[in-house]
């Protein structure tokens, strides 16, 4: 369908033109359009040079003042409207990068034309359904390019609350989950294999992923109409099922304060089906988590030097002992009383050992070991004694997490182990907990993915890891093992199957190479003094600007196989995102939802 | 042997200096002055509101390509576009369609074997047309071109538009035989008004006329004319108020109510069409549309050096 001519003024570039639109073509900004350019090559195949509308220009030739608007309206004066589209060129077709000549026809670009200019064709059976575009047509991501085949990692970015970067993040798993290709193939290989670990850092929002939303189908309808998209949902459109997601399992932190109980409880919503999780104190020393109870403040180097030192006794100490509590010895001496070294017979089991079972009493533990001068000899006192004030003072927002006493069986059942379970998609509810806190269990459950991930096969599937505030956790400045081991992740997670879906509110605030190792950048909303930063060069010309005024639930996808981001929009959830959305029982037969999932 | 054209090496314009043509006669015609109002009681009129009408804007254009002779005679090769622009205050106008430009190479004297000049790279002829004697008149006799053709698409669209006016830039000519044609006289070289008269002109503010007076014009081609002054904007600061006035013209045949219909809508209207002193050196009687009209009709004369190049190759070939 032609919809204007390439223009003669003298911009006819082979990556940018303008053309003269006419007025009543269905063209507006994101719209692709083509070009036949003759190729002197072989003058049998002519060039299609792709390209995407990303300014229009309205304006009246022959006007010598803008003041004269009002005397143009008058009709004492007079001037000719034209209509100005300009192109930013994605693809030529063959290969030949030659300009359009001015005259040329434009043509909308639908159906094939339309797989090409988004490269859709090479992408094969990799083409991911990554929302729909503004002229009602879906847009894919080269899955090779998530996957870790051709590259991984998805950065968003966005103001928090409008930019939708939780949604989008939860929108690109479930299609990553659901998308088949056109031979009923999932486009996500060995998909059995697929992990999801998505840190719920904001609100309850994703605890309810595994349950049907209620209220989606109508704004679903809606927001179609009001696009004039030619569907009942978007979901239609790209071939996705609608549903919620499917072998979910939620996690949220045991409440604090019930020591004593045989049986940890969780705080979880209602409408939301959650297990408690927590780790054994026997894990914690074997594992060497001490560390993260400082991930997000360290210390200064002496300090990192004691709790390092700690970490290795406890561990040493503890090989080969069953939990979920631990016995440590009160002293290397071995010809001291125990009693005396200890100062009290509490705890002291008949061999001499000391039996722990919370983190007060291991804090405790330490702090005798450190004072005693049995551990960390070297350290001045008072590197001692900030280590131990540091300590004592994570301590009450991680005791809840740490337990030794619980059954065994309660404990196991509380194992936050995401690769070794059944469940697809793993939900770790941090929202409620202290900082410090939160980068505990963030840090070891990231930690305890790559370490596994690096131990066991190849192929062994993908883990996607779906993290919001990323500047928290990799800041661009401090030092911290939670931003070590995201680097890990970053640089060499690819090649593990480890792929992290980021997302913060400015990527400026986070390490460099976090976000540059992405293959894949998401943008939504936009502060305008952030988007003009140099992190947001990938979005050219008036895609920076429009940053600023993005909709919600709309947002720039960038991707290494197309030259130019593309402006999409995602579906509404279909799974709850609150306990008041969540669809009614089937109790009554309604089953709303297998009607939509029927639709398509 | 037919003679063949060759380009002066000088540019037009320099060698025809582009002078207002001669548009009326440099005698007095015989004016008489009572014709709406007795002559002695002259006075500034202020008409009331006008309705809207519909009024057909007609202009030329043209451009002076090259000079140049054919054998020992001189020649000029001219492009111009005759066009109009229908406009109805309070209604956005409708751009005209574009118009295809006429290019003549004009030969001083009479006939001879003179052929079209020809760039079919362009699809550009320029048909040869005969100026008589002078060297002098080959830019007058390009402008009586344009101004006959502009004439006679007046005629054209009077014809079949009766219910519209035509306002024709410049003094009316040979459209005596419609009613509905206007004038549009922007300079005037010398006052013809009696001296006694002046001060009505001095007078006069936007928005009104002098009383409609009839120009004899004897046994002048022009015909006889009606004709009123109006003022189309308050003069600018140190403006010489006689300068900035604009005469209008009408049909000698209409009556007198007729006459005043037309010169009291020319004096409401036509100075919401002027252009302001910072659209056009020849403000306040150019008319806006009209300079837009030009500008418009000039779109289709092409790149001047490159014809001018074109025409070297052709004529050296």
């Amino acid at each position: 369908m032609t919809v204007g001519m390439v223009l003669a003024n003298d911009r006819s570039r082979p990556l940018e033109f303008w053309f003269k639109l006419e007025e009543r073509a269905r063209v507006q900004l994101d719209e692709l359009v083509a070009v036949d350019v003759f190729n002197p090559f072989n003058p049998e195949r002519p060039v299609t040079v792709y390209a995407v509308v990303d300014d229009l220009v309205d304006s009246v030739e022959g006007l010598a003042f803008p003041g004269d608007t009002e005397l143009l309206e008058q009709g004492a004066s007079y001037g000719r409207r034209i209509l100005m589209a300009h192109a930013r060129v994605l693809r030529f077709v063959p290969d030949v990068l030659r300009p359009p000549r001015p005259g040329a026809e434009v043509r909308l670009a639908l159906g094939g034309d339309l797989a090409k200019a988004l490269y859709v064709d090479r992408m094969k059976d990799s083409a991911l359904p990554i929302g729909v575009l503004r002229n009602g047509q879906p847009a894919y991501l080269n899955y090779d390019f998530l996957c870790g085949v051709a590259g991984g990692h998805v950065n968003i970015s966005g103001v928090s609350g409008v930019a939708t970067k939780t949604s989008f993040a939860t929108w690109l798993l479930y299609s990553v989950l659901n998308s088949r290709r056109a031979d009923g193939q999932y486009v996500a290989r060995n998909r059995q294999d697929v992990k999801a670990v998505v840190f719920n850092v904001k609100g309850t929002d994703l605890l309810f992923l595994d349950k049907p939303n209620g209220r989606w189908a109508d704004d679903e309808r809606a927001y179609c109409q009001e696009a004039g998209l030619d569907a009942a949902s978007r979901y239609q459109l790209l071939g996705l099922p609608a549903g919620p997601f499917e072998r979910v399992s939620c996690r949220v932190p045991p409440r604090p304060g019930l020591a004593g109980a045989d049986r940890l409880a969780g705080e979880v919503p209602a409408g939301a089906t959650a297990t408690p999780y927590a780790w054994s104190i026997l894990e914690f020393c074997q594992k060497g988590m001490l560390p993260y109870l400082f991930a997000l403040d360290p210390g200064s180097q002496m300090i990192q030097f004691v709790t390092e030192e700690v970490a290795e006794q406890l561990k040493r100490s503890t090989a080969g002992q069953e939990g979920p509590h631990v016995y440590l010895p009160p002293s290397e001496t071995g010809d001291r009383d125990p009693a005396a070294a200890r100062g009290t017979l509490e705890g002291l089991e008949a061999d001499g050992r000391v039996k722990v079972t919370t983190l007060d009493e291991l804090v405790e533990f330490v702090a005798d070991m450190l004072l005693g001068q049995f551990w960390g000899k070297s350290h001045s006192q008072g590197t001692v004694h900030a280590f131990i004030r540091r300590f004592r003072g994570a301590l009450r927002h991680v005791r809840h997490l740490v337990r030794g006493d619980m059954p065994p069986r309660e404990l196991e059942r509380a194992r936050l182990d995401p690769l070794a379970s059944s469940d697809m998609v793993h939900v770790i509810d941090i929202h409620d907990l202290h900082s410090v806190a939160q980068a505990f269990v963030v840090g070891v459950v990231l930690r305890d993915v790559f370490d596994k991930r690096e131990a066991a096969a190849r192929n062994a599937g993908t883990v996607y890891v779906v993290l919001d505030e990323l500047n928290k956790y990799a800041p661009a400045q401090e030092e911290s093992p939670i931003k070590d081991t995201l680097l890990d992740i970053a640089e060499r997670g690819r090649s593990l199957g480890v792929i992290l879906i980021g997302a913060q509110q400015t990527a400026s605030e986070v390490e460099r190479r976090v976000v540059s190792n992405a293959a894949v950048r998401v943008v939504g909303r936009l502060d305008m003094a952030e988007a003009a930063r140099p992190e947001y060069r990938f979005l050219p010309g008036t895609l920076q600007e429009r940053a600023g005024i993005l909709s919600p639930g709309s947002m720039i996808v960038h991707q290494p196989d197309l030259p130019v981001p593309l402006l999409v929009t995602f579906p509404f959830p279909a799974w709850a995102t609150r306990g008041s959305e969540v669809a009614r029982a089937a109790a009554d037969g309604g089953e709303g939802f297998d009607d939509l999932i029927a639709l398509e | 042997m037919t003679l063949r054209f060759r380009l002066h090496p000088w540019d037009p314009d320099t060698l025809y200096t582009v002078t207002e043509f001669e548009q009326e006669g440099e005698h007095d015609p015989n004016l008489e002055l009572g014709f709406e109002v007795p002559e002695d009681q002259w006075a500034p009129i202020t008409p009331g509101p006008a309705e809207p009408r519909t009024v057909r804007f007609v202009d030329g254009a043209r451009r002076h390509d090259a000079a140049g002779t054919i054998g020992d005679r001189p020649c000029l090769f001219v492009v111009m576009c005759v066009g109009s622009v229908a406009s109805r205050l309070g209604t956005r106008v409708e751009p005209p369609a574009p118009l295809p430009a006429s290019r003549y190479v004009i030969v001083a004297g009479e006939g001879g074997d003179v052929g079209p000049v020809s760039l079919p790279q362009y699809g550009i002829t320029y048909e040869p047309r005969f100026a008589g004697a002078a060297e002098r008149s080959l830019a007058a006799e390009a402008q009586r071109l344009m101004l006959d053709r502009e004439a006679a698409l007046a005629e054209e669209l009077a014809a079949a538009h009766p219910g519209d006016l035509v306002v024709v830039d410049g003094p009316l000519r040979r459209s005596a035989s419609y009613q509905n044609v206007l004038g549009y006289v922007k300079t005037t070289r010398r006052e013809r008004l009696p001296s006694s008269h002046h001060w009505v002109l001095d007078a006069l503010e936007p928005g009104q006329r002098t009383p409609v007076y009839l120009v004899a014009a004897g046994d002048r081609s022009l015909g006889d004319r009606l004709e009123w002054v109006i003022r189309p904007r308050p003069p600018a600061l140190g403006v010489d108020p006689r300068q900035g006035l604009v005469r209008v013209q009408a049909n000698s045949a209409l009556s007198i109510a007729e006459a005043r219909t037309l010169a009291d809508w020319s004096a409401a209207t036509l100075p919401a069409y002027s252009a302001d002193y910072h659209h056009d050196p020849r403000a306040p009687q150019q008319l806006l549309i009209i300079k837009n009209l030009e500008s418009d009709l000039r779109r289709t004369f092409g790149d001047r050096e490159l014809l001018l190049g074109a025409l070297r190759g052709a004529l050296a070939a």
